[in-house]
């Protein structure tokens, strides 16, 4: 668990040294048929918000794109990401996002998962919803 | 009426008591068992919530060790807290329950129990969570069944609240019903009550008016005297009885007696006075003076009623106005008494006629045998004696020579032979004529002493019999019949004898006989019978007068008997008119048959073998 716990703190830390290396566009995106606002985006990736109407929201993290994604959209850094989850575990009892490797393996999670939220470097194809573009 | 309401009343009652009843006793019940649970319920949710938020308390500081570097003391504590806390819900026996929440913490507790850096929260996280959602769960578990607990005692109390309402609703919809049929049957029932009050209304003004009418028509008065005699109440038409208008004149006791004439005053008084006390029938008779000075006669008639409201005796009376009465009675009176005396009259006339009659048939042999001695009398054989008697006086100086010698002398001895023999046929003659007159001045003698017997017996019942009375009767009329030539047949049954008053009985009778003698004269017939029957009866004796005279015309056989009828010429319809009253008071009757006119007729005279109200045996 403390391994997992630290790749995962690496992975943030790498996110966010590569993010500015990756290109320029972010896809916030959703399984088809959850309408979340891009406002709600932030919530979602903090664990304040874990459900949309009826459907349990699994956000997850995409290692190669999380840089850009704190950058962006949390504007956070890695470290402050990564407290606020240990916080929020301690308290809410919840889990933080997984995190994926890539845009791929998280396409591939969000298209299969009902609530399913994630962000990826490409442009998602359309059996998916796009929440937001950065 | 009260019965039916105060019925209606407790079924109204028991109407609005019994839903209510019966849902109280059910809510009570209930309750109960609400409490019950709730009692059980409570301390477990208390322990569970207390384990929940103990373990709050130490994720929390498990969060500011993210911070700090370090879990604090006191979230160490919170979370040995929630482990005991946790076991007491197992001892409780909700172990199914707690389930792994309790090792879980248990466990983690005892890994902490010393303190811990952020790495090692961090290492075990995992089981932080894990604990976290196992105590959730057990709290949440232990709220929702003190939630249901509650829940189900909202929902009873909504239920109760309901039951209460629809007791209520109930209660009130049978409570309208109620109201509105015991409005309709009180109604009803005032409605019938008011109809039968009606009718008995226009029954008692009927009653009352008839009454009034009645009493007006009958001049009779209502009077209502207290028993104290202070109270006084006379109807309208007992005012004008008195001649008192009611709007002039208040009746009071003193007064009414002051009306009462004087010489009856204290008689009525008396009679009201004992009436009173007594609490018997009043009934007296007075006369009254009106204002104007007539005397009018009153009969009162009362009774003492004490059906009144504080009991005490009211004399309830009618005074009559029986005037008119008492004049016709007075008059009836005369008339009885006048009528008493024709009758008397008429029956003096008719002894005295039979008397007469009979006295004067033996007159005629009296004067037949006077005139026979007259004649001898006015005839005397002495008057040649006396002529012999002066020659030999003439001849007395030489007797012996005129015997001897004259020629007259020898004719003598003859002559005084034939004188002699002469004498004696008129003595005998006349002592035969004599005899007759004697016998027949004896047969006056004795029908005078029968009229006398009679005369001293009127009134007087004796034991008699029958056949000697009808023969007395027969002979009083004997010489009428001879003399008719109307044939007498005697049918006699040996009958017992009677007690009757005899002058009654042969005044019937020699009425009877009479008729039948004259109905035999007047129809011409030569062969005039009448036939005398005395036949014995079951309860007395009948006497029969049966002729074959002129019979009677069936129009007069109703009136045969009344007073005043009669078919004779000189006839004064008295005879069976007082044949039949007599007949009465000798307790018999006396009756008439006959076929028709020229049919003869039969009267029969039924007599008891004892008058009534006779004493003498």
């Amino acid at each position: 668990m403390q391994r997992i716990f630290t790749i995962w703190m690496f992975s943030l830390l790498m996110a966010g040294v590569c993010s500015s290396a990756m290109g320029d566009n972010l896809f916030v995106v959703c399984h088809a048929g959850v309408a979340l606002a891009a406002t709600e985006v932030r919530d979602v990736f903090l664990g304040e918000m874990q459900f949309l109407n009826t459907v349990r929201l699994v956000p997850v993290d995409n290692i190669e794109a999380e840089p850009d994604f704190l950058d962006k959209v949390l504007r956070m850094s890695a470290g402050r990401y990564a407290t606020t989850w240990a916080k929020k575990s301690f308290r809410d009892g919840i889990n933080p996002p997984a995190a994926l490797a890539n845009d791929a393996t998280v396409l591939e999670f969000i298209k299969r998962t009902l609530g399913g939220c994630g962000y990826l470097a490409v442009a998602p194809p359309e059996s998916v919803t796009v929440i937001a573009k950065y | 009426m009260k019965r039916a309401t105060d019925k209606l009343i407790a079924l109204q009652f028991l109407a609005v008591v019994l839903p209510i009843a019966v849902v109280l006793l059910v809510q009570m019940a209930a309750d109960a068992r609400r409490a019950a649970r709730l009692e059980h319920s409570r301390p477990l949710r208390i322990l569970a919530s207390e384990a929940r938020a103990n373990y709050k308390t130490f994720t929390n500081g498990a969060a500011d060790a993210v911070d700090t570097g370090s879990l604090g003391a006191q979230s160490v504590k919170a979370l040995q807290t929630a482990a005991a806390r946790l076991t007491e819900l197992a001892d409780h026996g909700e172990g199914t329950v707690v389930g792994d929440a309790e090792s879980a913490v248990k466990d983690l507790a005892a890994t902490l129990s010393k303190g811990a850096t952020l790495s090692t929260l961090i290492s075990l996280r995992p089981r932080i969570i894990e604990s976290d959602t196992l105590t959730k769960a057990v709290d949440d578990e232990f709220e929702r069944r003190d939630e249901f607990v509650v829940k189900d005692a909202i929902s009873s109390a909504v239920y109760q609240k309901r039951a209460v309402t629809g007791a209520l609703i109930i209660t009130a919809i049978l409570t309208v019903l109620f109201v509105l049929a015991t409005r309709r049957r009180l109604k009803a029932r005032l409605e019938a009550d008011i109809s039968a009050e009606r009718e008995r209304r226009a029954a008692l003004e009927t009653i009352s008016v008839r009454f009034g009418v009645a009493t007006r028509a009958a001049r009779a008065g209502v009077y209502e005297l207290t028993g104290d005699g202070l109270d006084l109440w006379w109807s309208d038409t007992m005012h004008e009885l008195y001649a008192q208008p009611p709007q002039d004149f208040r009746p009071t006791m003193a007064a009414w007696l002051g009306f009462i004439h004087p010489d009856d005053r204290q008689a009525a008084q008396t009679a009201i006075t004992k009436a009173m006390r007594e609490h018997s029938q009043l009934r007296s008779q007075y006369r009254i003076v009106r204002p104007d000075g007539s005397v009018c006669h009153i009969a009162s008639l009362a009774a003492v009623s004490t059906d009144s409201v504080d009991a005490s005796p009211r004399l309830v009376g009618i005074d009559l106005d029986i005037t008119d009465r008492v004049e016709a009675d007075e008059r009836e009176r005369q008339l009885q008494q006048q009528l008493h005396d024709a009758s008397r009259q008429a029956g003096m006339a008719e002894i005295a006629t039979n008397v007469l009659h009979n006295v004067g048939n033996v007159l005629n042999s009296v004067n037949i045998s006077a005139s026979i001695v007259t004649d001898r009398v006015r005839k005397p054989r002495s008057a040649g004696l006396g002529k012999v008697a002066a020659l030999l006086q003439e001849q007395a100086a030489d007797l012996v020579g005129f015997v001897a010698n004259d020629e007259r002398a020898k004719h003598l001895p003859v002559y005084l032979a034939q004188l002699a023999e002469h004498l004696a046929r008129d003595q005998q003659v006349t002592l035969t004529e004599l005899d007759l007159l004697r016998k027949n001045i004896d047969h006056i003698k004795e029908i005078v002493s029968m009229q006398q017997s009679y005369s001293k017996l009127v009134g007087v019942p004796e034991r008699l019999a029958v056949a000697n009375l009808v023969d007395d009767a027969l002979r009083m009329n004997a010489g009428s019949f001879t003399r008719h030539g109307v044939n007498l047949k005697c049918e006699f049954e040996d009958v017992p004898e009677i007690v009757v008053e005899k002058h009654k009985v042969l005044q019937i009778l020699v009425n009877l006989l009479r008729n039948a003698r004259y109905a035999c004269e007047a129809s011409g017939k030569p062969d005039k019978e009448v036939v005398m029957r005395i036949a014995k009866q079951a309860a007395g004796v009948q006497i029969a007068v049966i002729d074959n005279g002129i019979g009677i015309h069936p129009d007069h056989m109703t009136r045969i008997f009344s007073h005043g009828f009669t078919t004779k010429k000189d006839g004064h319809g008295f005879g069976l008119h007082s044949g039949a009253l007599a007949a009465r008071d000798l307790g018999g009757a006396l009756r008439v048959h006959s076929a028709g006119a020229g049919q003869g007729a039969t009267f029969t005279l039924d007599l008891p073998f004892k008058s009534p109200e006779v004493i003498y045996d």
